[in-house]
């Protein structure tokens, strides 16, 4: 009896933190994958103007997805190339870009709703979260409806957090998912710990 | 993916993934579906037995699968019947939709479709009173079908339940009972009925009768769904539908009489109507009726009927039941009791396969009591001409006889031995024989091979084999025997027997494959030392290296078109995962290297390591190789296993030519070869080989250069792309005849049903979209257009492209600018837009001095250059060579190592965009990215600009200018392609594609990488200008265009037109005629005045035509009058192919 109470206690516990957990995959950038640049579609972002430095392997953060670009992305880690904390604000790793555009998303995908978007950045340039919305039609066939900006704002030179709620994926009520994407323009910006909760979603 | 495995990361980023290989299980449109498509317009040699039948028509439901469902049309021409079908999946699937989904490839339904037609099908059982269930087990039909037929039964609807392969039947709820066989039918007698054991199980008012054949499977191959499996058999088959006919007549109450023999004759027994007869065949070992007699019929005992004088070869007595009418109530067999003492026991041959001098030997084994014998001994091939005729006495009982046969270019005869006794015939055998294939045939034309299947003795085979045959197919690649060894004796002969020579596909290669145990790199090694494919233990050291000696060595007696050591081999499946990096390659890679450097310090020196010594030396994937600045180490890695990738397939050719010294061997379908993972160093492996047939991929194509002279080159297309339009079936033979291949291999037979990835309809009728391919095809070969190209050479242009493995890992080191694979395609798509060609150069040929032969160079994207290397290119452009490279030439040296300054970069002097630089006597020119993205933009018309600056470029620096211009409607440039034979050129225009295909969206696997660009049908007039005056005729209308410089024409959407620009006009044959012509003499011709390629047909004096071939130049051929070739005029026509002036020569055959 006390075994059951205690498992019950323990889903109800699981419950509750699962409600608070991150909406988005690796916000703070600390799993890094590592992929052939001669992979075609790297070497199609790279000729499109994404430049992930010097030599065979790009690295990225997972979860994370490039779309079009024209910077330079390095991924900020402690203790590698002489960078101190200064540059990180959680964990080991941040993002690092520099450039006249670029364009990420987040590949988990969001149910329409309220969330409590918050993130870390500094350096200088404009930086836009950004939702893409998605539906399914009756042939399973998805529909890109295209971004809608949810947050912009403009990098300083110390690290500043953003935090507030945004309504994502609602204003067409076809959509059934979204993905949260960050635009950039004429920055150099670090960006850290991003996170978004659930707080009224579908 | 990257970053992400997500699905929805997927649909966002496809539209940037160019040329991803993934494989999308749609729905196509394009092309004729085989699904429901089943009549009686295929007809196949056959006796009837219950039709007309006598009663009430049946109206039966069978369901079957695959190749199998075949059988429905053959039961339908042997009974009568009315019928409706299902086709499952195959025996493990009721469906592709259900239980579970299924992939299919080239599906040709979708899920609604699906359902509707499972609706419309299964409803209209209800008009059914027969169900029959052909090998497919009642468990693994859907529950509410199940249902349905059961219901059905109980109201009275019969079922007959054949089971697979020996297995008892089983219906949940059904006890079956053995019942007895049908009376009057004697099983025994029918070598795969002996033993058949029937079931029943009332239901209702209905009842369930399984039909259980014994065992006779060999493996999942099988075909029959009706029958007994291999059941094909020129007498016998018959008798297995005819057993069928029997029993549902029986369980449907048409028969009212049933058939009994006794020693005394036969017994009737019921209701005999009035009127009604016996009619008696006596049926011959090879299905022939040799005897009929018909006698009224009564109830009870009738008498024994005789015949008289029959021949030893009578085998079955067959007893037809008719009512007034000619219906037939019921049918009867049994052995036919010969008492002959004077028979032909057997034939056989010391090799029923003749040898290289086309010599068979043999004994006829006799039952000799009294009397003179003579033998006569006749053969007739495939194509009906008798090629033998011989009389000799009998001197003994074990007859011995040996005959040589002239060289009438067939595969096979079939060899009657007539026994005479004093005059009289009293036996006769018959036994296939089979002549080896001329490697030169395979070679003579344009070849039209078919990937099949062969292995199994079933009517369906058979069918299937005559339909590629009628089709023009020469030869079939089979691809079961690698799985099924033991039918290697099977599948040649089934080929040989309709005409075509055989191929085989015989092991694959492959680096990664899962199930693998050991490493297949280290295991050419192994092999090698151990000389056996065997461990200590007797295990195969890979899954089918060992079944390689045993296919060969059976195969070998016919000779092959060709041995096929692998379709899409790779070193890495997809070129994802870097194999190998094992033990066993490590500890070879060190011996490598040792090789390669010499000491430690040398290697250490390359690489700016610190390695101890070799042993310390571990082979790196890339991302390790880059953290640790090992790049180097990593591209010698790469050119190591490309050369164990080839020492791998040079280890087959190894056992292939122990036994077979004049077949063909090779391998097709590389996949992506411009990856540094998949093992393709293609200048070093194509050395190795006399066949080859990648995937159309031009750049793949102009790499066959570096293949053994007088090999078969070709290239698969068919179903795989999922274009089935017209319009691509049509255009995809030329396409490479065009680019110099010397045939067109179709992908694949297949098997009806779900998909329509076969040529077959559900009855083995042919589809249309491969009828369309084979009639281009058969237009190419009358047309002499196919053997004139054969016979010529792509153009010389003096353009080389550089071609270096170490380039293209180097381009995986730093891809930055763009890719190897990009480069080089830009680069080769750019030259033959503009009317030009190239050849590729590797390193060793630049080092080996060829580039003088040369005036210009391509450097597509060449970063890793041998100082040597450097040192040749600069002194071609010194001395006066035109050298053009894109990015970043020579920065690295041919082991990946970066070096401070380009190896070229005195010649090129800045490395900007366009920059024209004087080197010596030569000139160079970095296009930077000047060209890139050409590929795209030649057939959108978007490149005319830089087509010309190029041309002007060509021609400035280099003299380099093409023979004709050609421009379209819009004066854009068009490209063609040049053949040149002595001063003869043919000029080859591609029709283009102007249809789309019908929401195409099957395409699969590396061949999705494969070429196609649709454009508009309204621009179609080409204006053509030559650079001199030349006679110049159009060779598909055959119409002479005058000695002209510019002529125009109006290009065909999808086709080829060729046009020859000759420097005197096209001459009228001559022919050197032979002073003898006889039947089964040769007579030799010859062509003279002609310097290309003739056309020759012979048509005897009733019209027909029976010799047809194409001649190369001023060439000689051969024609045997067949022994049984009609007396009179024979007309000998060699016509020119260009301009069509014909001779023709009339000899008499007496």
């Amino acid at each position: 009896m006390m075994k059951k109470l205690l498992t019950g206690l323990a889903i109800v516990a699981a419950g509750v933190l699962c409600a608070q957990e991150n909406a988005i995959a690796n916000g703070s950038f600390e799993q890094i994958a590592k992929k052939q640049k001669s992979d075609s579609y790297i070497m199609g972002q790279v000729r499109g103007g994404w430049d992930f430095g010097k030599g065979p392997i790009a690295k990225f953060p997972e979860s994370w997805v490039t779309n079009h670009g024209k910077i330079k992305s390095r991924v900020v880690t402690i203790g590698e190339n002489g960078e101190e904390k200064e540059n990180v604000t959680d964990g080991k790793n941040s993002m690092h870009f520099v450039g006249e555009r670029f364009a990420i998303y987040n590949s988990k995908r969001l149910r329409p709703g309220k969330y409590k978007l918050s993130f870390k950045y500094k350096g200088s340039g404009r930086l836009t979260f950004a939702s893409y919305n998605y539906y399914d039609d009756a042939k399973k066939k998805t529909h890109n409806l295209g971004p809608r900006p949810l947050v912009s704002v403009l990098a300083k030179d110390q690290w500043q957090t953003y935090s507030g709620e945004v309504t994502i994926g609602k204003w067409n009520p076809t959509i059934n998912r979204s993905l949260i994407a960050i635009n950039g323009n004429r920055v150099d910006v670090y960006i850290d710990e991003i996170s978004l909760i659930p707080v009224d979603v579908d | 993916m990257i970053f992400s495995g997500k699905k929805i990361v997927y649909t966002l980023a496809a539209a940037l993934m160019c040329g991803c290989a993934e494989t999308f299980a749609d729905f196509s449109l394009d092309g004729e579906y085989p699904w429901g498509k089943l009549d009686e317009s295929v007809v196949s040699e056959h006796r009837t037995f219950f039709k007309p039948a006598a009663g009430k028509k049946n109206r039966i439901f069978f369901i079957g699968y695959k190749l199998g469902l075949r059988e429905i049309a053959e039961f339908r021409q042997r009974n009568e019947c009315d019928f409706q079908y299902w086709s499952a999946n195959n025996a493990k699937s009721f469906s592709p939709f259900e239980p579970k989904p299924l992939t299919v490839y080239a599906p040709s339904m979708d899920l609604t479709t699906y359902r509707a037609e499972r609706a419309r099908i299964f409803g209209s059982m209800k008009d059914c009173n027969v169900i029959v269930l052909g090998k497919f087990p009642f468990t693994l039909i859907p529950k509410d079908l199940q249902k349905k037929i059961l219901d059905q039964v109980k109201g009275g609807t019969k079922m007959v339940m054949i089971t697979i392969d020996g297995a008892a039947p089983s219906v949940s709820g059904l006890s079956f009972q053995k019942m007895p066989l049908p009376d009057g039918f004697e099983t025994d007698n029918i070598p795969l009925l002996k033993g058949v054991a029937l079931y029943s199980a009332d239901l209702g008012a209905g009842k369930v009768v399984a039909v259980v054949y014994p065992k006779n499977s060999t493996g999942w191959h099988l075909t029959e769904n009706l029958t007994p499996y291999n059941s094909e058999h020129k007498l016998y088959y018959d008798y297995y539908h005819a057993f069928l006919g029997k029993l549902i007549q029986e369980l449907t109450g048409n028969s009212t009489a049933t058939m009994k023999w006794n020693n005394q004759g036969l017994t009737l027994n019921g209701t005999i109507p009035a009127g009604a007869m016996i009619r008696y065949d006596v049926v011959d070992r090879y299905g022939k009726v040799l005897a009929s007699q018909k006698v009224p019929a009564k109830a009870g005992q009738n008498q024994k009927v005789q015949f008289k004088d029959l021949l030893g070869s009578a085998e079955c007595l067959d007893a037809f039941l008719t009512d007034s009418k000619g219906n037939v109530l019921n049918f009867a067999t049994r052995k036919y009791q010969n008492e002959l003492a004077d028979r032909i026991n057997a034939v056989t041959f010391l090799s029923d396969v003749a040898d290289d001098n086309r010599k068979i030997s043999g004994t006829v084994q006799l039952s000799r009591k009294s009397g003179n014998g003579t033998l006569i001994f006749t053969a007739f091939d495939e194509y009906g001409r008798m090629i033998l005729m011989d009389t000799q006495k009998v001197t003994s009982e074990k007859h011995a006889f040996d005959f040589t046969f002239q060289p009438y270019g067939n595969l096979s005869a079939e060899l009657t031995v007539d026994y005479f006794l004093n005059g009289k015939l009293v036996d006769q055998r018959k036994e296939k024989i089979y002549f080896k294939l001329d490697p030169k045939d395979v070679k003579n034309d344009f070849l039209f091979a078919m990937w099949g299947y062969a292995t199994t003795k079933s009517r369906a085979t058979t069918i299937s084999l005559q339909q590629m045959k009628k089709s023009g197919i020469e030869i079939v690649m089979d691809c079961d025997v690698m799985f099924f060894p033991g039918s290697a004796s099977i599948a040649p002969r089934q080929i040989h027997d309709h005409g075509m020579g055989m191929s085989v596909f015989l092991i694959r290669l492959l680096g990664d494959r899962k199930y693998q145990k050991h490493c297949g790199l280290g295991l050419a090694d192994l092999i090698r030392k151990n000389n056996s494919y065997f461990d200590k233990d007797g295990k195969p050291y890979y899954y089918n290296y060992h079944t390689v000696d045993t296919i060969v060595k059976e195969l070998s007696r016919f000779n092959m078109a060709f041995y096929n050591l692998g379709d899409e081999n790779a070193l890495s499946m997809h070129g994802k995962a870097e194999v190998c990096l094992c033990n066993e390659c490590a500890v070879r890679f060190r011996a490598y290297l040792k090789n390669l450097y010499g000491t430690i310090e040398k290697l250490n020196a390359q690489y700016g390591s610190k390695f101890k010594n070799f042993e310390s030396i571990k082979p790196l994937p890339l991302d390790e190789a880059a953290d640790k600045e090992l790049l180097g180490m990593w591209l010698d890695f790469r050119m190591f296993m490309d050369s164990s990738f080839t020492e791998w397939h040079k280890l087959v050719i190894g056992h292939v030519r122990k036994y077979d010294k004049v077949s063909a061997v090779g391998i097709e379908g590389m996949t992506y070869p411009a990856n540094s993972y998949t093992g393709f160093n293609l200048s070093q492996m194509l050395p190795n080989f006399d066949f080859c047939a990648p995937y159309f991929i031009r750049r793949d194509i102009h790499a066959l250069k570096y293949m053994k002279n007088n090999s078969i080159k070709s290239a698969w297309y068919g179903t795989y792309d999922g274009r089935m339009g017209e319009q691509n079936m049509r255009q995809t033979p030329w396409k490479y005849l065009f680019a110099g291949l010397g045939g067109a291999f179709w992908w694949y037979s297949g098997y009806p049903g779900y998909s329509n990835a076969t040529i077959f309809r559900d009855d083995l009728g042919l589809l249309k979209q491969f009828t369309q391919s084979a009639d281009e095809i058969r237009k190419i070969k009358e047309s002499g257009i196919g053997k004139l190209l054969i016979d010529s050479k792509l153009q010389k242009c003096g353009i080389a492209v550089h071609y270096s493995q170490a380039c293209l890992h180097a381009s995986t080191l730093n891809p930055d600018k763009t890719s190897w694979e990009l480069s080089i395609n830009n680069t080769g798509d750019l030259i033959q837009s503009l009317g030009l060609d190239y050849e590729f150069l590797n390193p060793q040929e630049i080092l080996d001095g060829k580039l003088k032969n040369f005036k210009v160079l391509f450097l597509p994207y060449s970063q890793a250059l041998s100082k040597k290397e450097a040192a040749a290119i600069k002194e071609f452009v010194r001395n006066g060579g035109l050298l053009i490279a894109d990015f970043t030439p020579g920065i690295m040296n041919e082991h990946g190592k970066f070096l401070d300054d380009s190896l070229l970069a005195d010649v090129f002097g800045s490395f900007d965009k366009m920059n024209i630089k004087k080197y010596g006597k030569g000139t160079a020119v970095y296009l930077d990215n000047y060209i890139d993205g050409i590929s795209h933009k030649i057939p959108r018309g978007s490149a005319v600009g830089i087509q010309r600056a190029m041309l002007a470029v060509l021609k400035k620096y280099a003299g380099v200018v093409p023979f004709a211009t050609a421009l379209d409607n819009k004066k854009a440039i068009v490209e063609y392609g040049i053949f040149e034979d002595g001063d003869a050129k043919y000029l080859t225009f591609l029709g283009p594609l102007t249809e789309a295909g019908a929401k195409q969206k099957s395409t699969a696997g590396a061949e999705g990488n494969a070429e196609q660009i649709v454009v508009s049908a309204a621009n179609t007039s080409r204006t053509v200008t030559l650079i001199e005056p030349r006679h110049v005729y159009d060779l598909k209308t055959n119409k002479y265009l005058g000695y002209v410089k510019t002529f125009t024409f109006v290009q065909q959407p999808a086709v080829g037109q060729v046009f020859a620009c000759l420097k005197e006009k096209a001459a009228t044959p001559e022919v050197s005629a032979p002073k003898s012509f006889e039947r089964g003499k040769i007579a030799e011709f010859s062509i003279q005045k002609v310097p290309n390629t003739c056309i020759v047909t012979i048509v005897d004096p009733t019209g027909k035509t029976v010799f047809r071939k194409n001649i190369s130049k001023n060439g000689t051929f051969r024609f045997i009058p067949a022994l049984n070739a009609p007396s009179g005029k024979y007309s000998v026509n060699v016509r020119n192919v260009i301009g069509g002036a014909k001779k023709t020569v009339n000899l008499n055959l007496k």
